[in-house]
């Protein structure tokens, strides 16, 4: 009985010591452009209280290689702007959903933190607006 | 026939007072004095009269001549006052002439975002930018000016 309580407070220890524990996170960031060419967009992304955006990344498609342009002020806070344009001169621009970035995330807890996303713009090459979906996943190792 | 003059119709009127006043007080006012209020009443009439003809009176507002430095002056305030008021909160015309949008605006849909710097870049390439749009100064529209908008775009207030 003795060595059941034990194990019981030690766990329980290990979960407050984890709550309280410094953790950093990639979120990819990805946005479906519903079968249009995707050549620019701008998402403005806020986190939970406590989340801090730490780094910003490129995404995997080659127009969007290059990490997408942000406000470096905004790292170490909680809300982040972050904008890219194509010109699809490398590749064909994406047209169903691509990684456009990955975000590096500083945290404490052992959720997933809640992102919330605003798609402020999505266009083609010529400007025309798409209705276009953002979807953002943790990074798996 | 004449109406007598009006000045003269004064005159008598106050000769008359004069003398009534003499009766009603009951002492005797020697006809001197009285004649020497008339002269100074008569000068005094003479020298208004002589006044009117030298500053020429309208008949429709004799008191707009009569004060036209205030009603300049007034009217002089008024205009600066309508002027700052006209002119205050008025955006300085950026270069190129258009006043109601930011420099960065380059799509000039009244919002600066990435697809300004989309636009310029494409514009950049077929050497079709304006001046209007070097946002650095260095009289040439490159890759610097696109990376200035793109940054304003997604700066955080």
């Amino acid at each position: 009985m003795k060595a059941r309580i034990s194990i019981f407070i030690a766990m329980l220890m290990a979960q407050v010591f984890a709550m309280g524990q410094t953790r950093f996170l990639a979120v990819d960031v990805f946005i479906d452009p519903q079968g249009e060419p995707l050549a620019a967009y701008q998402i403005e992304i806020t986190g939970e209280p406590g989340v801090k955006f730490v780094g910003v990344e490129g995404g995997n498609h080659p127009e969007f290689r290059k990490a997408p342009f942000y406000d470096p002020k905004a790292l170490q806070g909680e809300r982040l702007i972050v904008g890219a344009f194509a010109t699809g001169k490398t590749a064909p621009l994406p047209t169903m959903a691509t990684r456009v970035m990955t975000l590096h995330l500083q945290f404490r807890g052992t959720h997933f933190p809640k992102l919330q996303t605003n798609l402020k713009v999505a266009a083609t090459l010529d400007s025309k607006r798409i209705d276009a979906e953002i979807k953002v996943t943790e990074r798996k190792q | 026939m004449s109406s007598p003059d009006p000045k003269e119709k004064k005159l008598e009127k106050l000769g008359r007072a004069l003398r009534k006043a003499d009766a009603a007080r009951k002492m005797f006012v020697p006809p001197t004095r009285d004649e020497a209020i008339l002269k100074q009443a008569r000068a005094h009439f003479e020298a208004h009269s002589r006044e009117e003809r030298i500053r020429p009176t309208s008949i429709f507002f004799p008191n707009l001549i009569r004060h036209w430095r205030s009603l300049l002056g007034g009217t002089a305030i008024g205009c600066i006052v309508i002027g700052v008021l006209l002119f205050q909160g008025k955006n300085v015309a950026p270069r190129g002439g258009a006043a109601k949008f930011a420099r960065e605006d380059v799509n000039r849909d009244g919002q600066v975002d990435i697809l300004d710097a989309m636009t310029l870049a494409k514009l950049a390439e077929g050497k079709g930018a304006p001046d209007s749009f070097d946002q650095n100064g260095d009289r040439k529209i490159d890759e610097e000016d696109v990376t200035l908008i793109a940054a304003a775009a997604v700066r955080l207030n």
